[in-house]
This record gives structure tokens, sequence and C-alpha cells, in this order.
């Protein structure tokens, strides 16, 4: 049976009049691999901190393998963070750094020096041990100061937004190489991104946050395709989003209209004739068609680009919805301005609320 | 390219020559004056005359200006502690103000320069004196039964060399402090360190610069500030200052005042020198 790491009961926080947490609950699993996914001001970090001991929640509980950790100091929690801007000591150098929370603990020092190797081979920096922190990269930085919090062996590592600073190839070098840190040393990750590509690929579960609140909590695969709602839908692989009436229903199956046109939708929420629903449609589930067929909606093409290997159109539909198209490869099957029908099938979009 | 260099290595000479010529004419021009005045002899009534002797130097070695030298040292070893134990903690905690307070203590700090330094120190001599301001507070509270008597002591001069000092190490510690990266500390704090331990491994060791040429300022005046021992301390307290400026005055004597001044200069750097030996600092903030 798995356990419990840590739990987040009805945390609340404000700071001043604002209110950057509204009673977050969460059970974290030892071993996992957790993302909050939110963009800036969502409270993710103010999460983070109050797990940290830096911050104290204003109501709520926190609790470590079960004990209530809540008004503990941070230095007292078997937890440790890794800094957005990374927090070297810059009158240490890279052994000192790393080996400073054993120091602290007053480890014996050839055990240190060996805990220090051992960190730095995990992070690939070996031979690094006697560099400044002002003589290392970004990159190198951020290796370091994974080595420093790891090498206490935390219950759970915290990390804010910890590539946020590097550039996009080394980005995903790092993301790879977390992945395989996690996993050799199985200590629980909670981590902070607004980039949704790095955490769907990092991720067991994701945590989607807006404004102090838990808008989803699910695996990558439930988050991208299962969404329960058009935030979530469009802030994860930005999801096209229809509003429309339900018409008829049958079994699983519901036709929707929008505007004048019918397409049917697959669904497992129970709907009833007359509903307003809102669906999230990828935008690469989406088929073009020459001609008008069956379950189609009319639209125009308004604009034509070609990013990532990927082709996107934008199209128009008759009330001027906006639609993102995506193929991949060249498609210069369609032209701009060009009157096109679109449709996909009934289990290539969600009902969301 | 090579030429270039070159070229560019001269103009960039030539833009900071006259720093040099500035520092050679004011300070090495008196400094070299200074020692060669201290190998002369005093005329009869006035003035110097040019007869080399090393009599000025054999002459510090009397037991009288021994015992001056080692009361201006232990006054500035006392002003220089005690100023650290107030003007650290002060400064620190002022950087960690809001920006709106930071600049209201700072214009505290800054009022007072703007008037005469010994007009201030006159201000002392009220509320020091006996039955003064001081002593009136004191009884008035029953905390005191008798007048003090501080003035024209030893506490006294002590007091105004704090009063008159204590602004540069406030500044320094606090452009030091003001320059930290506060998610050090929380780095510390959540790497298992306590706050004290923080502020041991941390804290101190990044605004070291700070307090250090911090206690550079307030050391190495406190060792001339021959007014406020005159002032405050009556005839009672003589310090390496004052009797520099005794016999540039009233003394005439040029030639031992000089000797006085380059021992106290050699005293001073070496303080310096063994200080940063022993803390081990390569950078002070802004000065040396």
């Amino acid at each position: 049976m798995e356990t419990i790491m840590l739990q987040l009961q009805n945390i609340k926080k404000s700071f001043g009049n604002t209110t950057v947490l509204k009673e977050i609950n969460l059970d974290v699993k030892e071993g996992e691999f957790i993302t909050f996914l939110g963009s800036s001001g969502c409270g993710k970090t103010t999460t983070l901190r109050i797990i940290a001991g830096l911050e104290n929640p204003d109501s709520g509980v926190v609790l470590l393998e079960g004990k209530d950790v809540t008004n503990e100091e941070p230095h007292k929690r078997n937890v440790n963070t890794v800094f957005q801007n990374y927090a070297l000591f810059p009158h240490m150098n890279v052994e000192q750094n790393i080996g400073y929370g054993l120091k602290i603990k007053k480890v014996e020092k050839s055990q240190i020096k060996k805990q220090v190797q051992e960190a730095l081979e995990l992070v690939q920096l070996s031979g690094y041990e006697k560099r400044m922190p002002s003589e290392l990269s970004g990159g190198q930085k951020q290796r370091v100061a994974i080595a420093r919090a790891i090498v206490n062996r935390p219950k759970v590592l915290l990390l804010d937004e910890p590539l946020g600073a590097l550039d996009l190839q080394l980005r995903r070098q790092m993301q790879v190489e977390l992945k395989r840190i996690q996993k050799k040393v199985g200590i629980t990750f909670i981590y902070i991104t607004h980039d949704q590509e790095e955490a769907i690929n990092m991720s067991d579960r994701i945590v989607v946050m807006r404004d102090g609140v838990f808008e989803q909590i699910g695996t990558p695969n439930e988050i991208y395709n299962k969404p329960v709602n058009s935030f979530v839908a469009t802030f994860v692989g930005s999801a096209n989003i229809l509003k429309g009436i339900v018409k008829e229903c049958e079994n699983d199956y519901v036709k929707v209209s929008i505007n004048t046109e019918e397409i049917i939708v697959k669904t497992d929420k129970k709907v009833s004739v007359g509903d307003n629903v809102t669906m999230a449609v990828r935008s690469e589930n989406i088929e073009l068609y020459g001609e008008r067929k069956e379950n189609c909606l009319e639209a125009i093409i308004t604009e034509k680009s070609f990013a990532g290997g990927m082709m996107h159109m934008i199209l128009k539909l008759t009330d001027d919805t906006e639609v993102v198209v995506s193929r991949h490869g060249m498609n210069m099957e369609f032209e701009e301005q060009q009157k096109v029908y679109i449709s996909w099938k009934p289990d290539g979009c969600v009902l969301v609320d | 390219m090579e030429n270039f260099k070159k070229r560019k290595k001269s103009k960039l000479w030539l833009t900071i020559a006259p720093l040099y010529i500035f520092t050679l004419i004011f300070v090495g021009g008196p400094l070299i004056y200074m020692v060669a005045l201290s190998f002369m002899s005093r005329a009869e009534v006035w003035g110097i005359v040019a007869d080399v002797t090393v009599e000025n130097y054999t002459k510090i070695l009397e037991p009288i200006y021994i015992e001056t030298f080692v009361q201006s040292f232990k006054l500035a070893f006392s002003t220089t502690i005690l100023i650290t134990l107030i003007g650290y903690p002060f400064g620190y905690f002022m950087a960690k103000l809001s920006p709106q307070w930071k600049k209201r203590m700072m214009i505290l700090i800054m009022i007072p320069f703007w008037t005469s330094a010994l007009i201030r120190l006159y201000g002392w001599i009220i509320i020091l004196q006996s039955n003064g301001v001081l002593d009136k507070l004191l009884m008035g509270l029953h905390i005191t039964d008798g007048p003090l008597k501080l003035l024209y002591t030893y506490t006294a001069v002590l007091i105004g060399m704090v009063y008159s000092l204590l602004p540069f190490m406030i500044l320094s510690v606090y452009s030091s402090a003001e320059k930290l990266d506060w998610s050090l500390i929380e780095a510390a704090r959540d790497l298992g360190a306590t706050r004290w331990k923080t502020f041991l491994t941390v804290t101190l060791k990044l605004t070291l610069p700070g307090l250090l040429s911090g206690v550079i300022l307030t050391f190495v005046p406190s060792m001339g500030l021959f007014f406020i021992a005159d002032i405050l301390g009556g005839n009672k307290i003589v310090l390496v200052g004052s009797l520099i400026q005794d016999q540039m005055t009233k003394g005439r004597n040029w030639p031992f005042a000089a000797a006085l001044s380059v021992v106290l200069m050699i005293m001073t750097s070496l303080m310096i020198y063994l200080y940063r030996k022993i803390t081990h600092t390569k950078d002070l903030e802004g000065i040396l």
C-alpha cells in the first residue's frame, strides 16, 4: 500500500486584503512527482513556502508523514527547497554549499565529504568541488542547488520553478535529468512550473491552480484528455472552447447545436435536452473538409502559420468564434480565406463545466 | 588589432592621469613633507632647522608619550567595540525596513551632519555636565541619588566618540546588508540552520565587508579626534591626536608633531593590515 507522505488540509492564506490560498486540500504519496501548474500569482509558490515552513498558513494543517508540522520552524522540517534563484551561498564553494545542511546537523567530516561526492555524481558535477558559485553557469548552479537539497535526504523536495531561468535546450535536458534523479533517490518531489509541457513530461500527477484554488488534480493524461473545466482545458494544451445547447441525448451520445449547426459528442456527464454545455476540443482532433458533410460546422480560414513542425490554422465560425486547427507537417490543401467544414469524432472532445 | 588595443590603453591612461596627478600633489606631497619634517630639528624660537636627527623618534619612547599612545589605543578600541555593538544591529535592521522607513531613518542619520561637529559636542556638555540634563533626568526618575558628574571624564570622551563616529558604522553596515539576498537566509533555514546559526554562517559572513569597513572608519579617526577629548575630557584625557595638535600649535615643535604623526600612521596602518589578515577580507565596502 502506498503511504501518504504529505497532506495539506483546508489551507488558507491571505496577505493583507488579498486572499492567496482559498482552502486547498491535497494528499501527496511517498515517492510521487507532483507538479503545481499555474500562471504567476496563482498561489503556487505560497503553497510551497507553507510546506517548507517559510510561511505560516492563516488556517489549516500541514501533515508530514501524518505528523502536524504546521507551526514547526523550517529548520526542524525534513523538507528541503530548491529555490527559483538557486540561492547558493556566494561565500562558499560548491563542496561547502552542498555540505552545509550536513555540517549543520553535525555529521562527521569524512561522512560529509563522501555524501557530497555522491550528490555531485548524481547531478554530474564531479570535479567542481572547489568552484565558487560565481564561477558556475546557470545550469551548473541549478545542479548544485539540487545537490545541496538532495544530499540531506529530505522526505519531500520542493522545487520552485527550478528551470525557469535556463534556456529551452538546457531546460529539456534538465527535465530528463531531474526525472532520472527523482527515480534514483525515490524522494517525493513537489515541483512548481507555469510550463504545461514541463508538467506533462515530468509529473505523476498535476495540480492545476488558479487564483488560490486547485482547479483539477490528476495524472497528465487525465488533465489533458479529461479537463474538468474550460480553464484547465485551455491552460493545458490550449483547447478550443465552444458553447452549445443539448438537442438530443442517447446513452452516452449527445447532439449539441452550435449556432444553427449540430454535432455529436460522446460524454459520460449527465446532461439533458436544453442544457447549455461547453465543449473543449483539441486543435489536433479537428478534421477539415472542403465540402459540407454531416456533423459539420462551417468556418473560414483566417490565418495559417507554421511552427514547431505543426501547421496551425485559425478559423472563424459563422458566429465569429475562433477555432485553432493543427496538423503535422505542411498542409497546402486549404488556403487562407477559404470556406471549410470542420468536424471531430464524438470522443474527440469533452464536455467541461 | 594589437595596435588598436595599444592606442586604447594609452587613451585610458590619459583619462585617469589627472587623478594620479591630484593624488600625487595633495596626498603624496604632504606625506613626504611630513616624513621629511619628522627628521628635522626645531629652531630655537620659531620654525625648523634642517639638522637631520632621529631625536624626535627616540623622544616618543619616553614613558609619558608611550602612555599617551596606550591611552589612545584603549579609547579607540573601546569606541570601536561599542560602536560595533550598537551600529551593526542598527544598520542591519535598517536594511530590513520598508523603503519608506529606510528613507526616514536615513534622514535622521544625516541631519546631525548639517550642523558643525563642535556645536554638537557643546550640546553634549549641556547634557553631561554636573546637574545637567542627564543628571536631572536620572535624579528626577529616582534612578540615581546624586549627580553623576560625567563631564570631563573618560566616559564623557567615550560617549562623544561613539556619538560622533556611530553613523559611519551604521551606514557601512547598512549598505552591506541592503545588498544581502534574503533568500539565502531562507535557504539556510530550509537546510536546517537555526536563526542564530544562520546569522553566524550566512548573514554575518556576507555583511562582513560592511562591518570591517565600519570598524576601520571608526577606529582610525578615533585615534586622532583631538577636539572631542579636549571639549568633553577637559585636560584630563590626553590622546595622541591632542598631543600632535599641542606640539603643532602651543609647543611650536613641528618636527616632533610630524614624528608623532608618522608613528601614529604606521601603527594604524599596521592595525588595519593585521585586521585584514585575520579576517581574510579582500574587498571592503567601498574603501581600501
